[in-house]
């Protein structure tokens, strides 16, 4: 589903010296799998999960998704394929001068569907994470749980096959983080979602990611699968 | 009685200049904002020539004392409206004038987007007009209310300089007589509606920007 090859990245630091923050890496995420990355930060997680959207384009390598390379597409075609890619943050990073409801339909929007297939879209989201009473208020308005449910609610708006997470819990309380993890890995059941995650949460990655890659210094250093995940879940 | 005859053709003129060159001044000023905001060298949609170029243009518009810049603009008046003389020919420069500041304006307040929104955005699909139409204009839209107030105000004190060189309006008549003609009175009201006109722009931006403010957080 998501193939890196030999992925490196190099940054022009303040001071004029380079900064090595992935070299060579390859790895391949199965469809449906919930992967996750750990590591410190600086360790260049962050910069090889944006490489999956474009957000960052490396030096040299490819990323592979469904067999089209997002490092070497024109970005048209990056954008489309962006559609394909929902992403949800630490800071949550929704529109404040939008309610609920207008951050879920944005994406639908920027799409160019209809008035009245957002409407029914939007919805049927919001009712997925329990926020439906919640549409018309704003996100000033809402606690940091609320928020990264509507912000879930926005990567699925258009249908993506990916779902991208970026230190999404590492905001929020325990619980909170608790009831976020159980949406997530109940949307990977129902829509057969492949989820990227990466935290310095190990502790978080453990519990729900299929398998974990450890990065250091730009490197992967261990891929660990874990065991009996699915079985906790039903439990 | 009398007084208040001879302020109300001046006040009409004043706030016509003013909200015209105003209107103007927004127009090109957006313009000139988005693209400085989008334009630089680590922006959104870098184009390094036009940034430098557009940057400079915006600096050496904004030196210029507004009464150069006027007299400046005097020919292109003639060839828009026919004439330099009188208040529809002011609006020219006061909108030229004023539209730099207003670009500035924008640039800040888009500046003052949250990253992380920007990067969502980005990462949804989204092209360079819907970031900013969809994004960027309404989440920073508090910003370029009270920036508008702001420009608003000065062009309001552009426009009494501007009777000064035979633009019509509140300062013609304060000079007029106040200072031609040594009726101090006249020129105290003329002054006084422009005080009026000022509070009552900053009045408007505040309340609308508190209005948008309270409704997205409380």
């Amino acid at each position: 589903m998501i193939k890196f090859q030999n992925i490196t990245k190099k940054f022009r630091q303040a001071n004029g010296a380079d900064f090595q923050a992935l070299s060579q890496i390859s790895l391949e995420i199965e469809k449906g799998e919930i992967f996750g990355i750990v590591g410190k930060s600086g360790a260049g997680k962050s910069t090889l999960i944006r490489t999956i959207n474009g957000l960052e384009r490396p030096d040299q390598g490819e990323v592979l998704i469904n067999d089209a390379d997002m490092t070497r597409m024109t970005l048209q075609a990056l954008r489309k394929q962006r559609r394909n890619i929902g992403m949800i943050f630490q800071g949550f990073n929704l529109l404040s001068s939008r309610t609920v409801r207008g951050n879920v339909a944005f994406p639908l929007e920027i799409d160019g569907v209809d008035k009245a297939e957002i409407e029914r879209r939007v919805e049927g989201l919001l009712k997925e994470v329990e926020l439906w009473e919640k549409r018309d208020s704003y996100p000033g308005q809402l606690s940091g749980g609320q928020k990264q449910r509507v912000a879930i609610a926005r990567a699925l708006a258009s249908n993506p096959e990916i779902l991208l997470s970026d230190e999404a819990t590492s905001a929020l309380d325990p619980e909170t983080t608790q009831s976020i993890l159980k949406l997530l890995l109940k949307l990977r059941e129902q829509r057969g979602l492949t989820i990227v995650m990466i935290s310095h949460q190990h502790d978080i990655m453990h519990q729900v990611c299929d398998r974990i890659a450890t990065i250091e210094n730009g490197e992967i250093t261990s891929i660990q699968a874990i065991k009996n995940y699915r079985k906790e879940v039903s439990a | 009685m009398t007084l208040i005859k001879l302020l109300i053709q001046p006040t009409l003129e004043t706030i016509y200049m003013v909200v015209l060159s105003s209107l103007f001044a927004l127009a090109i000023g957006l313009i000139i904002g988005i693209l400085l905001y989008l334009t630089p060298k680590n922006g959104l949609y870098p184009k390094p020539l036009l940034y430098s170029v557009l940057d400079g243009v915006v600096n050496v518009l904004r030196s210029f004392p507004f009464i150069i810049l006027m007299i400046l603009l005097f020919p292109l008046s003639r060839v828009v409206v026919g004439t330099t003389i009188g208040t529809t020919a002011t609006i020219i420069p006061l909108a030229i004038g004023a539209a730099p500041f207003v670009g500035r304006v924008v640039e800040n307040a888009l500046k003052e987007v949250d990253d992380g929104t920007i990067e969502a955005v980005v990462a949804m699909g989204a092209t360079h007009w819907q970031l900013v139409t969809k994004a960027l204009l309404p989440e920073a839209l508090p910003s370029l209310i009270l920036g508008m107030s702001l420009t608003v105000i000065n062009i309001i004190g552009y426009s009494a300089m501007a009777g000064a060189i035979g633009g019509g309006g509140l300062g013609d008549l304060a000079i007029r007589f106040g200072f031609h003609r040594f009726q101090t009175d006249v020129m105290i009201a003329a002054v006084a509606v422009i005080i009026l006109l000022v509070q009552g722009t900053q009045w408007i931006g505040n309340f609308a920007a508190g209005r948008i403010l309270a409704k997205r957080s409380s």
